[in-house]
């Protein structure tokens, strides 16, 4: 069996969750104080009312001009028609709002989860257990992911993670460093953490204080030194830490058309693709655009408080209607790099096609035996 | 070439040669330690480094992605060549021990203390070899061991990156002559590459200027550095990047080869020639 896992889409859930609580705790408050039965419902009222008030305002507020647009492929973002001429006339990053708003256009809509079968996988390719395939959309457009573990190993032992919102138009791949310690569950904090709350773009400050949340919500035990007496080999790792590159990319409004805002850390690479399909080109290739330049020595993140760490590098890069947004660990973005060509592996139907195609390349050679990861969100026409 | 990653299914090998002859009983240069305890202690630390790197997290123990063998060479008192391994743990195979056993089984464990920028840190130092200098130096003999043991690893697991042989010595061969052996060895390949063997040539006495990582015998003085320069196989890239990195010049065409290495030239090449831990992603 491989393993998915589909976008839980919880936040309205959770609301009328938490508003139940609310009116539940008001009405018995009251119950016990021994007062009417109007107030009663007035204090009710005003507790829901209060919740959702309460929950829009811890909420990232959603008045920037450059703002996350909502539903990546969502009706509400107006078309422009054109494609912009070159990636030159890329508006400009107005201040450094965050990206990080999240109301939908219709808190009502929930992202669904086309939960494919898993038989799809096959077995003759790759095996199942080493790769993890997640998928879903969003109005028209396609969302998903897929890991894929090191030949000889299991997909739990794969260091590369990946997060997306598709309601929010926000994703990140992160690649943990094979020979640091506890790599795979610092990769899998950086990468939930920018879905979650993305530092400000070209902050310097808010990137700083982003990468003090992660290495806060890394737990604790990831990165522990061994309890056994012959651990020795757990003590050196335990003080280093983990080490993880990371690209994260938000859809962000601003004006009218839509653009995506891309963080940049070591050798993981985001590819903006435009044209139909069939006849895609790369808009942008992000931070490398050649094969050559991936090296043995990336840019990475420690997970270790108080250490000096590398700055990331941020680039707005205009999309047009069925662009196609994609993230990849340093491996497979290698491969798409040596002959652009490949990125036609994007023309498919979906994440299983392309998981079997890149285990192939791997089987060949072409790709270093590495882990694999991929996310893919596709702007609605 | 060269290019082949460690992982489970391509594991790497490395095979130290140390010479247990009595003139590594002399201090090493520039100290009063003998060349036996310098080395004994750098190979400790590159094994233990080694398996730091195979280490992922607390609940699993180092994985098995290198296959280490030490393999000292000494005369007895009959002259006859002793070579043997100088590690025993259990699950070893033959003279190559996993990183997995070797980081559960070590002699013992120190409590140590290093000086860092941060003030003092204590750390606990796994033992696996302890020094020895008795006899002669079967340099000969030490690499025909080499190559059976690389032969069989080959054989094993063809598509890793070819096995490294690290040669530590101070002096010139007793029982043959080396460059011949030497010639055999490096014909040894993997799908990855020809078998790399690299030499150290410790110095005693007064210090000298090591030659680290030469690019051409012409600079080199006499007769037997240019032979230890022939039997030296090249740098590949990420290795003459890596020594490059340590604040060597070595230019391309550099051969993994030292004479009159002094303390940090044996720490230097140590971490040149075991770099193949990089290629651990």
């Amino acid at each position: 069996m491989s393993t998915r896992s589909g976008d839980s889409g919880g936040d309205l859930v959770a609301k009328l969750a938490l508003t139940a609580v609310v009116a539940v705790v008001v009405g018995v408050v009251s119950a016990v104080s021994d007062v009417g039965g109007v107030f009663t419902v007035v204090a009710v009222l005003a507790a829901v009312a209060a919740f959702w008030v309460l929950d829009a305002a811890i909420r990232p507020s959603s008045d920037h001009s450059l703002s996350l647009a909502p539903g990546a492929g969502g009706a509400a973002l107006a078309s422009t028609g054109t494609l912009p001429a070159s990636v030159s006339t890329q508006p400009p990053l107005r201040g450094v709002e965050p990206p990080t708003v999240g109301e939908p256009v219709n808190p009502g809509t929930r992202p669904v989860v086309a939960d494919k079968q898993t038989a799809t996988l096959d077995p003759s390719l790759f095996d199942p257990q080493s790769v993890e395939v997640s998928t879903s959309s969003q109005g028209t457009s396609r969302v998903f992911s897929l890991r894929i573990a090191k030949h000889g190993n299991g997909i739990a032992e794969c260091e590369d993670a990946v997060a997306l919102d598709p309601r929010r138009g926000v994703l990140a791949v992160a690649d943990g460093a094979s020979s640091s310690f506890g790599a795979g569950p610092w990769a899998d904090t950086l990468t939930k953490q920018f879905v979650q709350a993305p530092p400000k773009p070209l902050s310097v400050a808010s990137f700083s204080e982003w990468l003090g949340q992660a290495r806060h919500a890394l737990p604790a035990a990831a990165g522990a030194e061994s309890d056994d007496p012959n651990g020795w080999w757990s003590e050196h790792g335990a003080r280093q830490g983990a080490f993880s590159t990371i690209v994260g990319a938000a859809i962000m409004t601003d004006g009218g058309s839509r653009v995506a805002t891309v963080m940049c850390l070591g050798d993981s690479c985001a590819f903006v693709l435009t044209g139909p399909r069939g006849d895609r080109v790369v808009r942008r290739s992000l931070p490398y655009e050649d094969s050559e330049q991936f090296g043995s020595h990336p840019a990475l993140l420690g997970s270790m408080a108080d250490r000096a760490h590398d700055e990331p590098t941020w680039t707005t890069v205009p999309t047009a209607p069925g662009d196609l947004l994609v993230l990849a660990s340093d491996a497979v973005s290698e491969w798409l790099l040596a002959d652009p060509r490949r990125f036609q592996l994007f023309d498919g139907d979906g994440p299983d096609e392309i998981a079997g195609r890149l285990i192939a390349e791997r089987t060949d050679g072409k790709i270093v035996n590495d882990d694999l990861t991929v996310a893919v969100l596709e702007l609605a026409s | 070439m060269y290019t082949q990653r460690v992982d489970r299914a391509t594991p790497s090998c490395l095979i130290f040669l140390v010479d247990q002859s009595a003139s590594m009983y002399e201090p090493m240069a520039g100290t009063e330690t003998p060349k036996s305890v310098v080395v004994a202690e750098q190979l400790n630390s590159t094994v233990m480094e080694l398996i730091q790197r195979c280490s992922k997290s607390h609940t699993e123990p180092p994985r098995p992605y290198f296959a280490v063998s030490v393999i000292g060479y000494r005369t007895d008192e009959t002259a006859s060549a002793v070579v043997d391994t100088c590690i025993n743990v259990p699950g070893q195979q033959g003279d190559l021990a996993w990183t997995t056993d070797l980081a559960q089984h070590p002699l013992r464990i120190e409590d140590r203390t290093r000086q860092t920028s941060d003030g003092p840190l204590s750390y606990r130092m796994p033992i696996w070899v302890e020094p020895l200098n008795e006899g002669g130096t079967p340099m000969c003999a030490a690499m025909d061991r080499a190559g059976r043991i690389a032969h069989s690893w080959i054989q094993t697991y063809p598509q890793s990156f070819p096995p490294i042989v690290i040669n530590l010595t101070d002096g010139e061969s007793t029982d043959g002559d080396a460059a011949t052996w030497a010639a055999r060895l490096t014909q040894l390949e993997s799908e990855d590459g020809p078998l790399l063997l690299f030499n150290i040539m410790l110095a005693t006495g007064s210090v000298l200027t090591p030659a680290m990582f030469p690019n051409s015998a012409n600079q080199l003085g006499d007769q037997f550095a240019r032979q230890l320069f022939t039997m030296s196989s090249e740098l590949p890239e990420f290795m003459r990047t890596a020594a490059v990195r340590q604040g060597y010049q070595a230019e391309p065409g550099a051969r993994g080869m030292s004479m009159n290495a002094d303390f940090r030239a044996v720490v230097s090449f140590l971490n040149v020639g075991t770099s193949v831990g990089h290629l651990l992603r």
